[in-house]
């Protein structure tokens, strides 16, 4: 088992919002919020922002985000390597404050993103030089370059695709292609923002194991935001953000034990445990904290047999 | 009947180096009133075979009639047909285009070139019929909604056009849990007013499991079998064959039947399997 006790990614007190489209807008806004600070703060969930979000996350750890559409899920992720820098509080990755415009490569460098939609994230026509893409950017010297991108494609089980072109591939490998470019900077951590919203079951399953392997194998500290709940179960820990704020985190067992307040932020239990839940209230003796269809099965028998 | 398809074949790109034959001996029929999910890997031609139904694509061989409507003749009334079929495509929202609620769902009405007080009508019934409030929502821009929202929208666009048959490719993806829910009780609710009958693409087991009354599994261009939701298990092999899945609770089935518990087929939502394992409890205390 790896030690999971570095801190490499600290948020302290972060809050973040999004600015308005105009200045007159802006301005209105700041009267609105002296005024009626009951609705403003709803404008403020509608538009992603975040507030006093306090996070620490540890080398090697696999965490998920979920929350409902709009909650600050995304906001959270780009916090998390620069892409957007907090306007109160501070993020502090592998000791660097992502404020700080002159680190903020060594930032990226560091935390490495895979989005939503495989097709925004290829710039080249073959894989290969899709996959080399970063590291040529950085500096990296050709032979170093060639064993990278070697590297990185089998590290995603994509090395037969190397001279292909992208456009024909599947979203799962596409995204897969996506995690080896990234890989190819040699990053601590990869946030997937919801990398498998786009993807058939298949895709989905594809992107989910590279995502537990690098975790597993290359000791790749994984931040993964999802919708899925079903994708969450196997993480170290699990954030649940409404509004713009953490209102739960803990292991899946502790989160999903919790289903009213789940349901309160408008998600849901995987469906087993949903089930479970479902049983236990008519009367079933039996654990409601089971993800996995084979256990609950297990349970459902006992609890049969006890009759 | 809705709609037949028999025979149905395409060809992209026909006699160069990039063709691909895309639907091969496709046969299919959906009766008014169902429900059918379509689902099958990427590429296994879901998209091009639902482009046919309104006469986005052309029919190329094979037979196509939907609502009575053949397109197989020369003369096709293709306003009529895209009047009859309501097509919800992915991701919807992206094609919100004007500066107000109001305009879009009005866009497709005005194009039939009806009287405003029969758009109006229209437009208040389509957004009521989604969920969304007209006083609320008509006078805002549509980019200022959220995702669930926005989605909502582009679907009152379609049902302003009060088709018969409504097509929606994937309309759950990307959605927050609550926000799928939304859209498929949408759909259901849809289903007993004013839309006879939905054809729906989706990838998630679950989902088919809930809400479609057939379902049709395509694979590499071709339709591999038609059965129910409740009666996938049986094809667990060969889905899983193809990169697809059986509905969870289906797996639970075939689990708790390996170890002697028989629970019926209709048992693939948690109130069902509930159900059916109560059934199962109170008959052993019987005994």
């Amino acid at each position: 088992m790896m030690e999971k006790s570095v801190e490499i990614i600290k948020v302290t007190d972060a809050s973040y919002e999004y600015a308005e489209i105009s200045g007159d807008e802006q301005q209105e806004n700041k009267d609105k919020k002296e005024k009626q600070p009951a609705e403003n703060d709803v404008a403020a969930k509608a538009v992603n922002g975040l507030q006093n979000i306090n996070l620490s996350v540890k080398e090697g750890e696999f965490v998920a985000i979920v929350g409902h559409n709009g909650s600050g899920k995304s906001t959270l992720a780009k916090l998390l390597n620069g892409l957007l820098v907090p306007d109160e509080g501070k993020v502090e990755v592998f000791g660097f404050d992502t404020s700080n415009s002159k680190d903020v490569f060594e930032v990226r460098k560091r935390v490495g993103m895979i989005f939503q939609n495989p097709d925004n994230q290829m710039i080249a026509s073959i894989v290969e030089d899709d996959v080399a893409f970063g590291p040529e950017n950085i500096g990296v010297p050709q032979p170093e370059i060639v064993e990278r991108v070697n590297w990185a494609l089998s590290a995603v089980k994509m090395q037969d695709f190397a001279k292909k072109t992208p456009t024909k591939m599947s979203g799962g490998q596409k995204q897969r292609v996506a995690i080896a470019g990234v890989l190819a900077l040699k990053p601590k951590v990869i946030v997937f923002d919801e990398s498998t919203a786009m993807l058939d079951p298949q895709g989905r399953r594809e992107v989910l194991e590279t995502a537990k392997r690098l975790n597993r194998e290359e000791n790749i500290t994984i931040i993964l935001i999802t919708h899925f709940m079903d994708e969450v179960l196997d993480a170290d820990r699990v954030i649940a953000l409404d509004g713009g704020k953490i209102v739960m985190e803990g292991t899946p067992k502790e989160v999903f034990a919790d289903e009213k307040k789940i349901r309160s932020i408008g998600l849901e239990l995987p469906i087993v445990c949903d089930l479970a839940h479902s049983l236990f209230k008519h009367g079933f003796d039996l654990d409601v904290n089971v993800f996995d269809v084979e256990k609950l099965g297990d349970e459902i028998c006992q609890s049969l047999s006890k009759i | 009947m809705s709609i037949v398809v028999e025979n149905l074949n395409y060809v992209y790109n026909p006699k160069t180096a990039f063709e691909k034959h895309a639907l091969i001996d496709v046969n299919l029929t959906v009766d008014e009133g169902e429900f059918l999910a379509i689902i099958g890997h990427t590429g296994s031609g879901k998209s091009t075979f639902v482009q046919h139904l309104n006469g986005l694509i052309k029919l190329q061989s094979g037979k196509i009639v939907v609502d009575g409507i053949d397109l197989t003749q020369k003369k096709v009334d293709y306003k009529l047909l895209r009047a009859t079929v309501g097509m919800v495509f992915q991701y919807p929202e992206y094609q919100l285009f004007a500066d107000t609620v109001y305009n879009d769902v009005a866009f497709g009405p005005k194009n039939l070139k009806l009287s405003s007080q029969e758009i109006d009508e229209r437009v208040r019934e389509a957004l009521n019929l989604v969920g969304l409030n007209f006083d609320y929502v008509s006078q805002k821009s549509p980019f200022e909604l959220s995702g669930g929202e926005k989605r909502r929208v582009a679907i009152a666009g379609v049902i302003a056009m009060r088709p018969k048959i409504l097509v929606l490719d994937e309309p759950t993806a990307g959605l927050d849990p609550s926000g799928k829910n939304e859209i498929l009780n949408l759909v259901t609710k849809l289903r007993e007013t004013t839309v006879h009958t939905v054809v729906m693409i989706n990838h998630d087991m679950d989902e088919v499991a809930r809400y479609a009354t057939k379902v049709a599994v395509f694979d590499k261009g071709s339709v591999k079998f038609v059965t129910t939701p409740q009666k996938l298990y049986l094809k667990r092999d060969e889905l899983v064959q193809m990169g697809l899945d059986i509905p969870t609770l289906a797996k639970l089935k075939l689990y708790l039947s390996s170890k002697g518990i028989e629970v019926g087929e209709d048992c693939l939502t948690s109130e069902k399997m509930t159900r059916e394992l109560e059934k199962l409890a109170k008959g052993g205390e019987n005994v």
